[in-house]
């Protein structure tokens, strides 16, 4: 699949409209006598965005967009499948906790790369989640998340 | 003074010490040496064990990661042809040759002398102009300071290359996240549209993480069928005097050009070891073995690389105000255990500075001799796969965010940054000065507030005091520069 777009254009609209939502935010901050107010140094950044976000909007508009494929579907489904798997580890993880789960994680991450070898990759994920958990979690006493689904 | 530097050096040579240092080294010898590792990543992967440490041992053991990755950038370069380091690129031109060649192990060990010894020779500069420059530095009024934020951020335009608007986004983009959650002055809450943990606003290291760490692992995923592989045996590790002799100009050259330019902020190590590559062509008499594989040519790139090292420390130590890429990593890297580097640490913890001074000189012979044994294993280093090593990364990843505050909502934010860092570097939106924005944001955000107070609401404060002045002057100087240079290289 391939998208024929001009990105920096595209990119430039939405600095634009952050900067926009930004400035708009900050008209209802409290003004202060002396010294900034708290909308005032966002305000400030929110020019900013504007106006370099035009800039990028010309300069695409300039250039003849690039022919070279940004995204193929392929790898893009596996990058968005990558951090869908993070969120959900992180929504996960405070019920399974950090022992029961990373493997899975780490197990998962393994063949999106394209490890093929399951017993390997299987004691091999357990093996460094032991060793992660005994230096956080014994040594370290970071209280990772623990198993507390009943 | 000579109190200071002995009480630094009982510090440093305590035995925790040496093998915190010992272990930096060594864990940035292998995170330099993997393709898609950079420094960077390494001092953020190594964060969540510094945690737990003193601020003086976990500081000594981050300086042991930063120098020991700046040297073993050059072994992927010799072995695979694949810079390890962006700023090892230039060891390539030289390097890789001998490594067809099958002198690998040559032009490693020369690699090491050299950047051991750029290493030292920055460390000197360190020492005599940091404590200068943060004696000067603490003249400064609140209205200075800003200014000195904003030419911390001009950094930006050297790093942007030929895509000078898009850093520049990317750094505005920075300086807006930092304004999230409760601001300092007067403590309301900003753009956190009633979502509790937004109050909180984004920390430094999930931010850090995502961006670096996270954002690199997506992107080896895409072409995640690319493996490296060594061509040829290692053979030949050791120099022979002729070769040794060689090799010692071409040091110097390195490191006067490296501490040079270490020391500008915004310039970094890439810059400085293609320059100094051609300044040792230029006046060599073997110009024709330039680019066929000549040591003098991995030695000047490898002593310059490691020679901005000491040097860009100057401006992060002394002024806060990061040298390079690295050194802004490491500035946030400080923050977060709890070191604020400016003029002040020098007088309120000279034994933090000192014990540091101390340490960088020790790493140097500790990265000689582990260096040393790295020549010979540096093969098998590089047989770790991508495959098993990218999901390792992740989980350190996880950890390092979720640790700083025991907050799972931290390690989304780093999943998220992640994310935007992916589509950064896809668009060719450089990464760092996002990371600048975060760092200085709050700097110029609070002394503009100080400043404007103290003047009353006169804006013109910001031209009236001299060394405001020359900042901001230089701040435009430096983004003028940075777009002349753009346009020569376009034509």
């Amino acid at each position: 699949m391939k998208f024929k777009i001009n990105w920096d254009v595209g990119i430039g609209i939405g600095v634009v409209v952050l900067g926009i939502f930004i400035l708009i935010l900050t008209l209802g901050m409290p003004k202060s006598p002396l010294g900034l107010g708290p909308g005032d140094y966002p305000r400030i950044i929110s020019y900013g965005l504007i106006i370099t976000g035009i800039i990028l909007i010309i300069q695409g508009l300039k250039e003849e967009p690039s022919k070279q494929k940004i995204y193929s579907w392929n790898s893009l489904k596996r990058v968005i499948f990558l951090v869908l798997l993070g969120l959900f580890y992180v929504y996960l993880v405070h019920y399974i906790g950090f022992l029961y789960l990373t493997p899975f994680l780490m197990l998962s991450v393994m063949y999106l790369f394209g490890y093929k070898k399951l017993l390997w990759g299987i004691i091999i994920s357990i093996l460094f989640t032991l060793l992660v958990n005994f230096i956080f979690y014994n040594i370290f006493k970071v209280p990772l998340p623990v198993f507390s689904l009943f | 003074m000579i109190n200071y530097w002995l009480e630094g050096l009982k510090i440093a040579i305590q035995p925790n010490n040496l093998i915190l240092m010992l272990i930096g080294t060594i864990g940035g010898i292998i995170v330099g040496a993997l393709p898609g590792v950079t420094s960077s990543m390494g001092i953020i992967l190594l964060l969540p064990f510094t945690y737990y440490l003193d601020p003086k041992s976990a500081l000594l053991m981050l300086a042991g990661m930063y120098a020991g990755s700046m040297f073993s950038g050059s072994i992927s370069a010799i072995l695979l042809g694949v810079p390890g380091t962006p700023s090892a690129a230039a060891t390539l031109i030289d390097g890789y040759p001998l490594g067809r060649q099958g002198k690998g192990g040559k032009a490693i060990q020369t690699a090491l002398y050299a950047s051991t010894a750029g290493g030292i020779l920055s460390g000197m500069v360190l020492v005599f102009l940091a404590p200068e420059l943060a004696r000067f530095a603490l003249k400064f009024s609140p209205v200075d300071y800003f200014a000195l934020s904003i030419f911390g951020l001009t950094i930006i335009a050297s790093v942007s290359g030929r895509y000078l608007i898009k850093g520049i986004i990317a750094g505005i983009f920075g300086l807006f996240i930092s304004t999230v959650g409760v601001e300092n002055i007067r403590g309301s809450t900003r753009f956190t549209f009633g979502i509790p943990a937004l109050t909180a606003g984004f920390e430094l290291l999930p931010v850090l993480i995502g961006v670096f760490a996270i954002a690199e692992i997506l992107l080896e995923l895409e072409q995640r069928e690319k493996e490296y592989k060594i061509q040829h045996t290692l053979t030949s590790s050791f120099l022979s005097g002729e070769e040794f002799k060689s090799i010692l100009i071409p040091i110097i050259v390195g490191a006067v050009i490296g501490v040079f330019i270490g020391v500008i902020p915004g310039t970094g190590g890439t810059i400085a070891t293609y320059l100094a590559y051609n300044e040792l062509r230029r006046w060599s008499k073997n110009k024709e073995k330039f680019g066929k594989g000549a040591l003098e040519g991995v030695a000047v790139v490898e002593c310059a690389n490691n020679a901005v090292t000491g040097g860009a420390l100057v401006p992060t130590l002394a002024l806060g105000v990061p040298g390079d890429v690295v050194t802004a990593v490491m500035l946030g890297a400080m923050v977060l255990i709890g070191v604020r580097p400016g003029p002040l640490l020098f007088q309120a913890r000279p034994d933090l500075i000192y014990s540091f001074f101390a340490g960088w000189f020790i790493i140097q012979f500790i990265m000689l001799g582990t260096g040393f044994i790295s020549s010979i294993t540096a093969p098998y280093i590089l047989k770790i796969p991508k495959k098993i090593l990218m999901p390792i990364i992740l989980v350190f990843a996880i950890i390092g965010s979720f640790a700083i505050r025991n907050s799972l909502y931290d390690v989304s934010v780093a999943m998220i940054f992640g994310l935007i860092g992916y589509f950064m570097r896809k668009h060719n939106f450089p990464q760092a000065p996002l990371v600048l924005g975060v760092i200085l944001g709050p700097m110029a955000e609070t002394n503009l507030n100080r400043a404007l107070i103290l003047s009353g609401n006169d804006w013109s404060i910001l031209i009236r005091s001299p060394i405001s002045l020359i900042l901001l002057i230089l701040s435009a100087l430096s983004i003028i520069f940075a777009v002349i240079s753009f346009r020569r290289e376009s034509r």
